[in-house]
């Protein structure tokens, strides 16, 4: 038992990092949200970067991604460049999923319906009015299931960050099971990213269910 | 004159989709514009509501032409038009008062208590006071489509435009709609309808427009056209 003990706060010291990265990559969903209204307003030049953005974020692994920021730019472009590999790899990962929001946010505002965009319109909203009222509180409630999954799929991301010598939850289980030759922090990490997982769910379930209570189906 | 348009055309690339309409609209007036699918009819009333760029001609609104105004300025001018669309584009997250309090609130900054007010005034005007705190995923066609025109008339247009109107709708449905477009009319509204539905239209209309492969091929005063059906018959062939 003292083992497990032992275990589970060494990791816990781990789940800092996790926490970290997850939380800073929450500004991943307004930044997402921001960009996919602009790329609805159809800028032509604007809206190629942003698909080319997304393009090339989401086809390169997130991996990649990472060990090009925290070792690629510096060998690129000298010192200046030379961070922090925690800021690095929480940079990036800003980078990706903001790259992944857009395309929820876009499909979510694609699925409203072409009249309501013209009766904002004709009602004499403005595009601030229209999106702030009417297709964004719609963008939002259309997507949640999405945004969970990608919620879902970031708290186990964050085990990247082992791979640029980040202490982490994965990264201080490898050291202990090599450390000790025993298995149990397997499964104690395991179950860290359970918990996360179960209380991200939680979350999203209840904020789905005051969401459909709110538009009058439950 | 509430409503005209002059030369008013549309081409997406080498297609026609309405060439040189030339239509007016007066207080009171309820003009219908009939035609096959395909027509432009539609395409004709989204140029008026600005929902189109023309790509020649001109909307003139209440005697200013809509042409050279300034984004604001044409803005202003288009409050004093309605739109109900064909399936009706009610706000699906907002509840009926919501829907018909959006505007007044947060472009027109009218006082709550008028908002208040006049909200329940509109939907007693559509016969539906008490669908007042519902959600439009709860309301029928029908229901719907009387909840987008008390939304329409919250903003105190003077002309209101219509899409298709009866084609989501029962034979109930269209009875309580003609008796509220009567109850507009009488109001001094200017009222534009593009519909296929022949039947609706001799039963509201003042004065019938017929289009066909993007133009308007008939205009007459319903008083004057004595077999409406044997003419359309003839358009139609």
């Amino acid at each position: 038992m003292d083992y497990i003990i032992e275990v589970l706060l060494y990791l816990l010291q781990g789940s800092k990092t996790t926490l970290l990265v997850f939380s800073m990559t929450l500004l991943s969903i307004p930044l997402g949200l921001f960009i996919a209204v602009i790329r609805k307003l159809n800028i032509p030049m604007v809206s190629r970067i942003i698909d080319l953005y997304t393009w090339v974020i989401r086809g390169t692994p997130l991996l990649l991604q990472i060990f090009f920021v925290v070792y690629g730019l510096p060998i690129l472009f000298g010192s200046i460049f030379l961070i922090d590999e925690i800021y690095g790899a929480v940079l990036t990962f800003i980078i990706n999923y903001t790259a992944y929001f857009i395309e929820i946010f876009r499909g979510g505002m694609n699925a409203i319906p072409k009249s309501q965009y013209d009766a904002s319109k004709a009602l004499s909203l403005n595009p601030y009015q229209m999106y702030r009222y009417v297709i964004l509180p719609q963008t939002i409630h259309k997507t949640l299931p999405s945004i969970a999954n990608e919620m879902i799929t970031l708290v186990k991301d964050t085990a990247l960050v082992s791979a640029v010598a980040i202490s982490d939850i994965l990264r201080n289980t490898r050291e202990t099971v090599s450390r000790d030759f025993r298995v149990e922090a397997y499964f104690i990490a395991a179950i860290l990213y359970l918990i996360f997982t179960y209380v991200i769910v939680y979350i999203f379930k209840r904020i789905e269910k005051r969401r459909l209570v709110a538009y009058g189906v439950n | 004159m509430l409503l005209e348009t002059k030369n008013l055309s549309k081409n997406y690339q080498n297609l026609k989709a309405v060439s040189q309409v030339d239509l007016s609209l007066d207080s009171g007036e309820v003009l219908s514009i009939i035609g096959p699918s395909g027509s432009g009819k539609s395409t004709l009333l989204k140029l008026i509501a600005n929902l189109e760029t023309p790509s020649v001609g001109e909307v003139i609104i209440l005697g200013t032409s809509t042409t050279t105004l300034e984004k604001n300025q044409k803005r202003a001018l288009y409050q004093h038009m309605g739109f109900i669309f064909q399936d009706f584009g009610l706000f699906e997250h907002l509840t009926v008062r919501q829907n018909l309090e959006l505007s007044p609130r947060i472009v027109f900054k009218r006082d709550k208590a008028t908002i208040i007010k006049e909200t329940e005034r509109l939907l007693k005007l559509v016969g539906l006071e008490d669908k007042i705190d519902a959600y439009p995923i709860t309301l029928s066609g029908g229901q719907k489509q009387r909840i987008a025109i008390a939304r329409a008339l919250a903003t105190h247009p003077k002309i209101l435009l219509f899409d298709e109107p009866t084609s989501a709708l029962d034979i109930k449905s269209i009875d309580d709609l003609v008796d509220i477009i009567i109850k507009l009319k009488n109001e001094q509204i200017g009222i534009l309808i593009v519909t296929h539905d022949l039947r609706f239209a001799k039963l509201i209309s003042s004065r019938l427009l017929f289009m066909k492969n993007s133009s308007i091929i008939f205009s007459e005063n319903i008083q004057n056209i004595e077999n409406i059906d044997g003419i359309f018959d003839d358009f139609l062939k």
